[in-house]
């Protein structure tokens, strides 16, 4: 059995050079994207089909300390209770014994169920290809003993990629030091939907840096979503069922008072 | 198209799914409340509910990434991944799509056994029994194809809709333009046909019609209420659609039929299509602005 993996993004070491974009769009062979100038190093300004990793660049408008300029890379965070895999009514999305979860091009019919439902809203809609596309953790690289492209491109340390009780450990050691430093910062994805096998550094609340900061799948509770509008309807189908059979009777009556009439 | 995973066609899925599943369950109701009484509304339920969700499906289809792969969601190819599973067939039970399908395909099939057990009833006995149990049959998978359009959108991300009224709105916005639908097909018989007998039909149906539609405007309301915390709520209530849910979805499509209904019905039969076509392009607007407006 494959041992789980996970990759840690250190954003306290993010320097925002966007090697790790670069990275990812040449292993993967994404073009390019068309983008406008928006006064933000961002670009492109979201994820997308053909963008698999972003450098969110972050500029907190809190105005309570010194002004801030924040990094952090956004992925596809292969969550261990992943909605998109719940939801795919084709099964092109599945999850690896080590932990990736990936869409299989060849079977994802492009319905978009995955996109409306991931916590992060990670995967989008490809308008060439037809289907859903995210990250996939370079699996075709980690399943042939290399790191996934990002983590080998990044100059800094800010992304590595190893065992998952390795990379948490390593979390945990620079989370220690942050503290030392005067910092809370929190290990985000250690429990996460189950555990995220995208674990990042966050010096600052998950908020600050654009996540949720309790991410929560949405398919939860759905048995109930189902109750609570199925009984509805049945009640007003019953009421109608007893507004049509009175019906039926109060002018059976009235026929019959008008036959005894005559 | 860019800007929108779920687009148009879409919403009008969803509007003809519960709108044709409506009409089944109308048609089969009737038939069991007042047998021959309403011979006339099972019929005409019968005969037109299987050709919207029909539609709904095509348009479905067409609005694939892959429309190809369209049988990727029905059969199974590869290993099963467990010993529950059936190796030709593709079925989950956690993805709302998947039950939504075979829902979907269920209702199909149910439906157009419906519509020839209903013309064989005419001139067969025998087929009478037969058209009340394949109706009863048909009921369950009807009303869980109208719940399926709701909770499908509602268990997302998105904070418009993850609203637990949502659901329920559906449910009942279908029955609604799944009255308002037989109230039209019977008016429009009514003026080609010149049967005076059809328009109590109408009126009976205008009448129930305006009960629903009560019952909708209620959870609509509550809708707001629970949704009125939320940003994109009152960005879709402030926006250009709050303009069509205001006016189209609310006023032109529920008050204005309600108070039509409560009135005892409209006049003449051509005044009744106008309604029920208020009714429907009401229905449908409700599902568009939510469609729309929750990913803007």
């Amino acid at each position: 059995m494959a041992k789980e993996i996970s990759m840690l993004i250190d954003v306290s070491k993010c320097i925002g050079c966007r090697g790790c974009q670069v990275a990812c769009k040449q292993w993967n062979q994404n073009e390019a994207e068309k983008t406008k100038f928006t006064g933000t190093y961002q670009n492109p300004p979201r994820l997308s089909a053909k963008t698999w990793t972003l450098v969110q660049f972050i500029e907190p408008e809190d105005y309570t300390e010194n002004p801030r300029w924040l990094f952090r890379k956004n992925q596809c965070f292969h969550c261990t209770d992943a909605t998109c895999v719940q939801v795919c009514p084709t099964k092109a999305i599945r999850k690896k014994e080590n932990g990736i979860v990936y869409i299989n091009q060849g079977i994802c019919a492009g319905c978009k169920a995955c996109v409306e439902a991931c916590p992060f809203h990670v995967p989008h809609p490809s308008h060439t290809t037809g289907t859903a596309r995210k990250c996939w953790m370079c699996l075709d690289r980690v399943e042939n003993g290399l790191r996934p492209a990002c983590a080998t491109a990044c100059p800094t340390g800010a992304v590595s990629f190893g065992l998952r009780s390795e990379i948490l450990a390593n979390a945990k050691r620079r989370k220690a030091v942050l503290e030392s430093e005067g910092l809370f910062p929190r290990i985000y994805g250690e429990n996460e939907l189950g555990g995220l096998h995208v674990i990042t550094l966050l010096p600052e609340a998950a908020s600050t840096y654009g996540l949720p900061e309790n991410p929560k799948k949405p398919t939860q509770k759905i048995f109930w979503r189902w109750v609570v509008a199925a009984i509805p309807g049945l009640a007003i189908l019953g009421g109608i069922g007893r507004y049509l059979a009175k019906d039926k009777d109060k002018e059976e009556s009235e026929v019959k008072v008008k036959t005894g009439g005559e | 198209m860019e800007r929108y995973a779920w687009g148009a066609p879409v919403a009008i899925d969803l509007f003809l799914a519960g709108l044709g599943a409506a009409m089944f369950m109308i048609a089969v109701v009737a038939s069991l409340a007042g047998g021959k009484k309403y011979r006339r509304i099972t019929t005409t339920g019968a005969l037109v509910a299987p050709w919207p969700v029909l539609l709904g499906v095509v348009l479905l289809i067409i609005d694939l990434g892959r429309p190809g792969r369209f049988w990727e969601m029905i059969l199974r190819r590869g290993e099963a991944l467990n010993r529950l599973e059936s190796p030709f067939i593709m079925f989950k039970i956690g993805s709302t799509m998947s039950i939504g399908i075979w829902l979907v395909v269920v209702l199909i099939i149910v439906s157009f056994i419906y519509l020839i057990v209903t013309i064989l009833a005419f001139p067969f006995k025998w087929a009478e029994k037969l058209q009340k149990i394949v109706g009863v049959i048909g009921v369950p998978f009807a009303l869980l194809v109208t719940t399926y359009t709701g909770v499908l959108i509602a268990a997302s991300n998105n904070a418009l809709w993850n609203n637990w009224m949502l659901p329920v709105i559906f449910v009942s916005s279908a029955i609604v333009t799944g009255i308002a639908g037989l109230t039209a097909v019977l008016a429009l018989l009514q003026i080609l046909k010149q049967d005076s007998a059809i328009g109590s039909e109408v009126h009976r149906l205008e009448k129930l019609n305006s009960r629903v539609i009560l019952f909708q405007l209620v959870m609509v309301i509550l809708f707001i209420i629970i949704g009125i915390g939320s940003s994109p709520m009152r960005a879709m209530i402030g926006s250009a659609f709050g303009l069509l849910w205001w006016i189209g979805v609310i006023l032109l499509g529920l008050v204005v039929p309600f108070l039509v209904g409560l009135k005892g019905g409209t006049k003449s039969p051509s005044v009744a299509v106008l309604v029920s076509m208020l009714v429907l392009l009401g229905g449908f607007s409700l599902r568009y602005v939510i469609l729309i407006g929750g990913q803007i």
